[in-house]
């Protein structure tokens, strides 16, 4: 595009940039106006003057989320439970939608794609009874059944802090492989079904087929969706982190994201100067993430970064 | 195509510019209004630097009616017959001050952020409820939210003070008076236990034989014998700790994670509350308690509290902060374990308050109105009741059955004098009094301890990053220490060195000089 001749450029073009207008002006009302409340997290909190001309304190707002020593346990858990989320989220899912497509009969692969999609759409609240079913103490499933089966004590699940990356981690791919799925579905079954046939004509054998033909086919998936959670590592699930714990204290040194600590602490007061400045860091720091990998990514491999 | 996109993002930044424009074009009507209000409200402001209180001031009927948007607290439901209160009580008000009022029921879950949102939108609001007002006073005085008011009670409140006495200091702060209390049937309530009456009648327990913990724990022991499912002990809340009822009294002050001492000079103390003797103590039971089973192991995520597990017949006990005069109720008997009066701190009398929003145009009829609440009886059982034999039933003891008020119902004393208002059968039904006469005067003789350091309200300005911050850590220690689902022993310290690290030292120095000058003012 960028050698073409400047002055005859843009005139073909004029129908196309009509037709995006509608969505051109959403995305206009709807991402960039907002982004004049960033202000907010400059300013002083002060009702009588009315909330957009407060006077600015500068970065006094920021304070908070720095100056306990919760602020490295959040920034800590956000982005470690978010990069386990990338990578074990994508094994699994790729794992799972790889054997779903060696799947042949049509009526099984619906019924296991619906069965594991089911998940994705329960609210998390409904999650944190199951998750509690399963882990209360004195009447939960574990403790009562598996455990007493192979004669081992009963753990207080919600009292451990030791075990709940694992939890967590486990109840996330649970929830979110059924989405994962349907993106690898939808394009593995976009593979032109000769690649196989002509690699089952060389004698290939099953795991050759998917080393050499499914994976590079996926890649540009793979990447589009790394690069989209990068975007996002600084933003925890909310649901997950506050409700799959069901308040336990004893857990907040493993489930205080910056999400979660940002509601603890500001809910209460409705400081919104101080939500905004979480909201701003956090946008902040996944901005230059998203830019950061999108370099790196342009450096190594051209074609598949994003912009 | 770059081009395109950079004049695209030029012209989004425009118009988020042209949007900013918009929303400041209100601005010059709201800074009229507020011209007009402090015209309107000079001559009631001369009238009375002409210190002229004796002659009370008149009330001006001939301008045309100001209408008050008062915001109540709500559990959540809508009240389909608000219309009709509001009718009886703008007849009422058009006749006495000259104002009309308009209800809007706030979901107490969602208070702060729906005041947050109607300020930001310059929303109409004159009086606003604060409850639990303890958590939102200093933040609302210090973000302007509310406006002081104390030149106003001083012209219009004095039914407000009549009634309140020494509870007006409860809005007090930072020199100025910010809130108006309300005053309840009962300023404090009891620590103790609930006993469930299902179980007491099934083994034939004698709730009145029960004196001391240890005759407690012998019903413990004996319940855990024959009904080993039935939880001991239950903090009454979801959220509560058990070691808050066993601990004696103390005044914390509003503020977590530290505790007033009174020394033996006298001289008021702010110390963290990890070296608060008795609370140490009450950690140290709750842990034997714990360990000896009569807590439930899944204490911190119950979702169910003491008061609805005595309904259920989960458990024996519920360790309950909110013991009335009543021996019990229609599940429980009361049994008490402490010989002291409650401790009355400022916090307590701050559970509800009413404030004046600082956009608020009129704010002497946000006063005159709030004193109609305290000097009329009607207008305080309109509001908390509703309208006679349409929402209750005068009964012929003088009581009132309330039971057909599905469609206007108030769960807390948030309007009027109390004690100007019909006693529900309800109530007298659940105490030991058998009259509405028997019922008041019970209530009246219910005493508390006043605080040495009541009227203290701290301003945490300075220290608000600390404030968060210690609020943060005590979050996370104290209820798994106040439950004994953690050995107090190490954990105690544990948590005092955190709060340390979080900045507990500058939050107590400058409470402590702020009290010291309190003190010396006093």
């Amino acid at each position: 595009m960028k050698t073409k001749k400047k002055k005859t450029g843009w005139k073909q073009f004029i129908p196309l940039y009509i037709m995006a207008l509608p969505a051109v002006t959403y995305l206009i009302i709807n991402n960039y106006m907002p982004l004049y409340g960033m202000q907010l997290a400059f300013r002083e909190l002060d009702y009588s003057k009315g909330v957009f001309r407060g006077d600015f304190v500068g970065l006094r707002n920021f304070k908070f989320l720095f100056a306990t020593s919760d602020a490295w346990i959040m920034t800590r858990n956000t982005i470690l439970y978010n990069l386990l989320f990338i990578v074990v989220g994508m094994v699994f899912g790729l794992t799972v939608a790889i054997l779903f497509n060696e799947v042949r009969n049509k009526m099984a692969r619906k019924v296991y794609q619906s069965a594991v999609l089911i998940p994705y759409f329960m609210s998390m609240v409904i999650v944190s009874y199951l998750a509690y079913s399963y882990l209360s103490s004195e009447t939960g499933f574990i403790n009562n059944t598996l455990l007493k089966l192979f004669g081992k004590e009963a753990v207080a699940w919600y009292s451990e802090p030791k075990y709940w990356p694992y939890i967590l981690t486990f109840v996330n791919i649970w929830k979110g492989m059924g989405y994962s799925l349907l993106m690898y579905t939808a394009r593995l079954l976009a593979i032109d079904a000769s690649y196989y046939e002509a690699a089952t004509v060389d004698g290939a054998t099953k795991w050759q087929k998917v080393r050499y033909i499914t994976l590079p086919m996926l890649r540009p998936v793979i990447i589009m969706m790394t690069m989209l959670s990068i975007g996002r590592i600084f933003y925890s699930d909310f649901g997950l982190f506050y409700q799959i714990p069901m308040g336990s204290q004893s857990l907040y040194s493993v489930t205080t994201t910056i999400d979660v600590y940002s509601y603890r602490a500001l809910m209460k007061l409705g400081d919104i100067t101080m939500s905004s400045a979480t909201g701003v860091y956090q946008s902040a720091v996944g901005f230059v993430l998203i830019l950061t990998a999108n370099t790196l990514m342009r450096k190594f491999s051209k074609d598949d970064a994003l912009f | 195509m770059k081009k395109l996109i950079s004049v695209l993002l030029c012209l989004a930044m425009l118009m988020s510019l042209v949007a900013c424009d918009n929303k400041k074009t209100p601005a010059p009507d709201n800074a009229q209004s507020g011209d007009a209000s402090q015209e309107a409200g000079e001559p009631t402001g001369g009238e009375e630097q002409s210190g002229s209180e004796t002659e009370a001031s008149a009330i001006d009927f001939d301008e045309d009616p100001y209408t008050l948007n008062v915001c109540y607290a709500v559990l959540g439901e809508a009240q389909p017959d608000l219309a009709m209160i509001e009718e009886k009580l703008n007849e009422i008000t058009l006749k006495e001050i000259n104002c009309k009022v308009k209800l809007e029921a706030v979901s107490l879950f969602s208070l702060a952020n729906i005041y947050a949102l109607k300020a930001s939108s310059q929303e109409k609001m004159d009086l606003m409820i604060l409850f639990p007002g303890s958590s939102y006073l200093a933040e609302f005085a210090n973000n302007n939210m509310l406006m002081p008011i104390e030149d106003y009670v001083d012209q219009w409140g004095s039914d407000i003070k009549e009634v309140l006495g020494d509870m007006i200091s409860a809005g007090e702060y930072d020199g100025h008076t910010y809130a108006i209390a309300q005053n309840r049937n009962l300023r404090k309530n009891e620590n103790g236990f609930n006993i469930s009456k299902q179980y007491c009648d099934k083994y034939n327990i004698d709730p009145n034989s029960i004196k001391t913990l240890e005759d407690l724990e012998a019903v413990f022991d004996m319940m855990k014998e024959k009904e080993p499912n039935v939880i001991s002990v239950m903090p009454e809340t979801t959220g509560g700790g058990i070691a808050g009822t066993l601990a004696d009294y103390y005044d914390s002050l509003g503020t977590r994670g530290v505790a007033l001492e009174e020394q033996a000079d006298g001289k008021l103390k702010v110390i963290p509350i990890t070296q608060q003797k008795s609370v140490i103590a009450a950690c140290a039971k709750v842990r034997e308690w714990y360990e000896k089973g009569y807590i439930s192991k899944d204490v911190l995520t119950d979702q169910d509290g003491g008061a609805a597990g005595l309904q259920t017949g989960k458990c024996l006990a519920s360790a309950a902060n909110s013991l009335q005069p009543a021996s019990g109720d229609r599940w429980s008997y009361a049994v008490r374990i402490h010989d002291e009066r409650p401790l009355l701190s400022t916090s307590d009398d701050q559970l509800i308050l009413w404030g004046v929003a600082s956009s608020c145009a009129r704010p002497d009829k946000a006063i005159q109105f709030l004193n109609l609440c305290y000097a009329s009886a009607d207008i305080a059982n309109l509001m908390m009741n509703g309208v006679e034999d349409v929402h209750y039933k005068v009964l012929e003891n003088g009581a009132i059955d309330n039971s057909m008020n599905e469609n206007y119902q108030n769960y807390w004393p948030m309007f009027g004098d109390f004690f100007k208002q019909y006693i529900r059968q309800g109530d007298i039904d659940l105490s030991d009094a058998t009259t509405p006469e028997e019922y008041t005067e019970i209530l009246l003789s219910w005493k508390v301890e006043l605080s040495p350091a009541y009227g203290f309200n701290f301003n945490p300005a300075n220290v608000k990053t600390e404030v968060a911050g210690v609020t943060a850590v005590s979050d996370e220690y104290m209820l798994p220490i106040f439950n004994g689902t953690v050995d107090p022993v190490t954990e105690i310290p544990k948590w005092e060195e955190k709060m340390m690290a979080a900045g507990l030292q500058t939050v107590i120095d400058e409470m402590q000089s702020q009290m010291d000058a309190w003190v010396a003012a006093k």
